[in-house]
């Protein structure tokens, strides 16, 4: 017997809209619990360099040895979020054969997972982050895990060897470098220098620059326009590496003129000052120059692709930069120079935006075997071998001896890299209150105006001083201040 | 002009509830597995978005200060909801109508005995089966400022590149991507087209009528109801278009330091949903976002019943599903 259905389908519709309308934003709340069991696929991208390693370091390691304390390790398999392709199935090979009681799951890096994960009471047994942006953000929540006991007790890793760039890892409610360390390096650099084709600048009939001896932010531009290839509108290759307003770049410019961005209460930015108005003056012009990618023309990538497809004359990145060219393409090499951080003002300052490493989360299921792989990665075998192939300064003193030193190219960086260390600064680029990345997005949204000629340098100066002090209010009051 | 369609109101349901009840009791039941569900899964995130948003949580703290109707408050004060909403809105005059006629029109044409409607057919409908983020980079590549197709084709007529992907063209050559898929509604249309009673069109043939008039008279009243339910549908997917505003921008996770992922979607693209995923991944206000779609939650179920509203009244029922069912109880 068919029975009749009241609902007509009118109103059936009418319901359908609701639901759908519900549905829709029951998605964007609910608190997504993600699988546990969701790895990325088995990375192969990012295979332990070929050339230029030092045998003998990486051997000398490679029997697998493990801390001394592997008895207190609880087997397992540990959740690792980095991004795609960073740690090779060897180094996991390698690791896992130091510990065969633990497993490695990588995940790819991803702060919309990294908060749905410990929002969920399910992080990752990891995460790798930049310690210069995190630190105070990550130990001011209660989300890491205190690593002091751990390294205390580590037979690999000794305090008196640890480079002290790992301070920015370090926050005691108030300062960053000091207190009890939260994270650990990979590896790190001077990230406010560059490299160069120097056959760009004799094709363009420009002198080429000395490596060793920072050049300005003013000849960069002056340089840009000769070595950009354009034509009816469409650039083929641009003479400026990518320039974006974050807060990172724009604290590194306005350090070499004396400057600072962040209050030192950390709960303020400012970018009114006369050094921040030099430095926006210049970010503006650059994108107004259209010579390089830049916040109105937005790189389809990073610089590290776009230089290696011709399309870019130069790359903004620090020392690892040459063992990613040696991985990726090697006969580059030949034809690319390592050079000093540039400056906006007469003070020279080359600081380091990540001291990329390793955090454990504070509900991390197995901290020792996190501290395992940390321990084994940032300052054991595979550390060693990461030093050994060029990607990233030591986060041990003891490693860097390592660096490799066989061939013209890696004697040009390390010694342009030895140069520079002096000039190294810590600067104040983190706050307690909103990650980097909220800043950033803020001052984004306000740049463009500057370019397209709505908006003055003064006015833009304005602007984003209130849209990053927004973020940091806004970050304040969540954190109950 | 006779048409046989005819109006068919649907009765009230205390009326309906009083005489068959054993109908409502058949109808929940093949619903529940859905329904059940549903609520499960949509009314308990719903209550907790409700309460999230009358708080300053930042998705990670422990505490999750109280904020009042604070959140509220800045969601009408804010010019990011309003440009946001202004620009979804545009989005909607260039989507749904394109959208609804567009697969109407080529359901038309494919609907006729033509030589090779299958192909057709079947090549119109497969944009709408490729993977959304594939489509996104096959637009990317056409559109990409010095290397795409699009500008390749323009130089052949010596007309400079234009930057696409980039400010205020980045909204048309979306508009563009989301059109490619609408072999959706063709599917759709074609199906409710082929339902369209023959005699019904045969019998305005004999009384007179042209094509126009048979369409305006036979063939659009008979799928007036499929179209109002398409209309529906897509005015919603589109008020939450997310994913195509990130994907068409050039945001990877290899350049999200540009500004954060969110930083990298062109201001012409920065709708609702893109901002409400602003507030929740970019700036960690948790707080502010759920209060933002609690508005839009209640902003869509408003417009949707507005839609039920003024084009109800122009839907026709061909078939009375009362008569339906006593025909079916006499056999």
């Amino acid at each position: 017997m068919v029975h009749y259905t009241q609902v007509s389908r009118r109103s059936f519709l009418r319901g359908a809209g609701i639901v759908a309308g519900s549905a829709a934003l029951a998605a964007c709340t609910s608190k997504a619990k993600p699988t546990a069991a969701a790895t990325s696929s088995a990375p192969s991208a990012v295979a332990p360099s070929s050339s230029g390693a030092a045998p003998s370091a990486v051997s000398a390691s490679s029997s697998g040895t493990a801390s001394a304390s592997t008895a207190t390790i609880k087997g397992g398999t540990l959740t690792v979020m980095c991004p795609s392709g960073e740690i090779s199935s060897e180094q996991i090979g390698l690791f896992t054969a130091a510990y065969p009681e633990l497993k490695l799951s990588l995940i790819n890096y991803d702060t919309t997972r990294l908060n749905a994960m410990i929002a969920a009471g399910t992080p990752p047994d990891l995460v790798r982050d930049a310690g210069t942006d995190v630190t105070p953000y990550i130990a001011t929540r209660g989300l890491a895990l205190d690593l002091d006991p751990y390294f205390a007790k580590s037979t690999v890793i000794k305090e008196d060897d640890i480079n002290p760039i790992n301070d920015v890892w370090k926050w005691d409610g108030k300062v960053q470098g000091q207190g009890p360390r939260y994270g650990m390096a990979k590896d790190w650099s001077q990230d406010a220098m560059w490299w160069y084709n120097p056959a760009a600048w004799q094709a363009a009939g420009i002198p080429e620059p000395d490596p060793a001896t920072p050049v300005t932010y003013d000849q960069l531009l002056e340089w840009a326009p000769k070595l950009t290839k354009s034509s009816n509108g469409k650039t083929s290759v641009y003479g400026l590496f990518t320039t974006n307003p974050s807060h990172d770049f724009i604290s590194a410019m306005v350090a070499t003129a004396g400057g600072k961005i962040l209050s030192d209460d950390l709960s303020t930015a400012d970018f009114t000052s006369p050094e921040a108005q030099k430095a926006l003056t210049w970010l503006v012009n650059a994108a107004k120059a259209k010579v390089g990618y830049s916040a109105v023309n937005p790189s389809p990538d990073w610089d590290g692709p776009q230089y290696l497809a011709g399309h870019q004359v130069s790359a903004s990145a620090g020392y690892w930069f040459g063992g990613y060219l040696d991985t990726n393409n090697a006969k580059l090499e030949d034809t690319t120079k390592f050079a000093a951080a540039p400056m906006l003002g007469t003070t020279r300052v080359s600081p380091s935006f990540g001291a990329v490493g390793y955090w454990i989360p504070a509900k991390a299921k197995n901290p020792e075997g996190s501290f395992a792989f940390m321990e084994w990665y940032c300052g054991g075998e595979g550390a060693r071998a990461r030093a050994a192939a060029g990607d990233g300064l030591p986060a041990l003193k003891s490693h860097l001896p390592l660096l490799p030193q066989q061939t013209a190219f890696q004697q040009q960086t390390y010694q342009v890299q030895q140069t520079e260390l002096p000039y190294l600064k810590v600067l104040a680029l983190a706050s307690p209150y909103a990650l980097g990345s909220a800043i950033d997005t803020a001052i984004a949204k306000v740049f463009p105006s500057a370019v397209t000629g709505s908006t003055t340098v003064a006015q833009l100066g304005d602007k984003m001083t209130s849209a990053a002090n927004a973020v940091l209010a806004q970050g304040k009051k969540a954190a109950g201040g | 002009m006779t048409t046989a369609a005819r109006v068919w109101r649907s009765p009230t349901r205390g009326r309906v509830g009083r005489k068959r009840g054993g109908g409502s009791v058949a109808f929940y039941g093949f619903i529940s597995p859905w329904l059940v569900g549903t609520l499960l899964l949509a009314l308990f995130p719903l209550g907790y978005a409700l309460y999230i948003s009358f708080t300053n949580w930042d998705g990670l703290s422990k505490v999750k200060p109280w904020a009042g109707l604070a959140n509220y408050r800045e969601v009408f004060s804010s010019p990011d909801t309003w440009s946001s909403l202004y620009r979804t809105l545009l989005l909607i005059v260039f989507v749904v109508p394109a959208t609804i006629v567009g697969s109407l029109v080529l359901a038309l044409f494919l609907n006729e005995r033509v030589k090779g409607r299958v192909v057709f057919r079947t090549l119109i409908y497969i944009p709408a089966i490729i993977p959304p983020v594939a489509a996104a980079l096959i637009w990317k590549n056409i559109f990409e400022t010095n290397t795409g197709s699009a500008n390749r084709f323009l130089a052949l007529f010596g007309i400079r590149a234009v930057p696409w992907l980039i400010g205020g063209h980045a909204f048309y050559a979306l508009v563009v991507m989301m059109l490619w898929g609408l072999g959706v509604g063709l599917i759709i249309d074609l199906a409710v087209l082929q339902t369209v009673d023959v005699e019904q069109l045969q019998a305005a043939k004999i009384d007179g009528a042209n094509a126009f008039l048979s369409f305006r008279h036979v063939t659009l009243p008979a799928i007036s109801p499929v179209l109002l339910f398409q209309t529906v549908l897509v005015l919603i997917a589109t008020l939450q278009t997310f994913i195509p505003s990130l994907l068409l921008s050039p945001a990877t996770a290899a350049n999200a330091t540009q500004g954060g992922v969110i930083g990298l979607v062109p201001r012409s693209n920065t709708f609702y949903m893109v901002n409400v995923y602003a507030q929740f991944f970019s700036y960690s206000r948790y707080g502010f976002g759920s209060a933002l779609i609690v508005v839009f939650f209640v902003f869509i179920l408003l417009l949707t019943g507005v839609i039920f509203k003024v084009f109800g009244r122009g839907v026709y029922y061909a078939v009375d599903p009362t008569a339906t069912n006593r025909k079916a109880r006499r056999r």
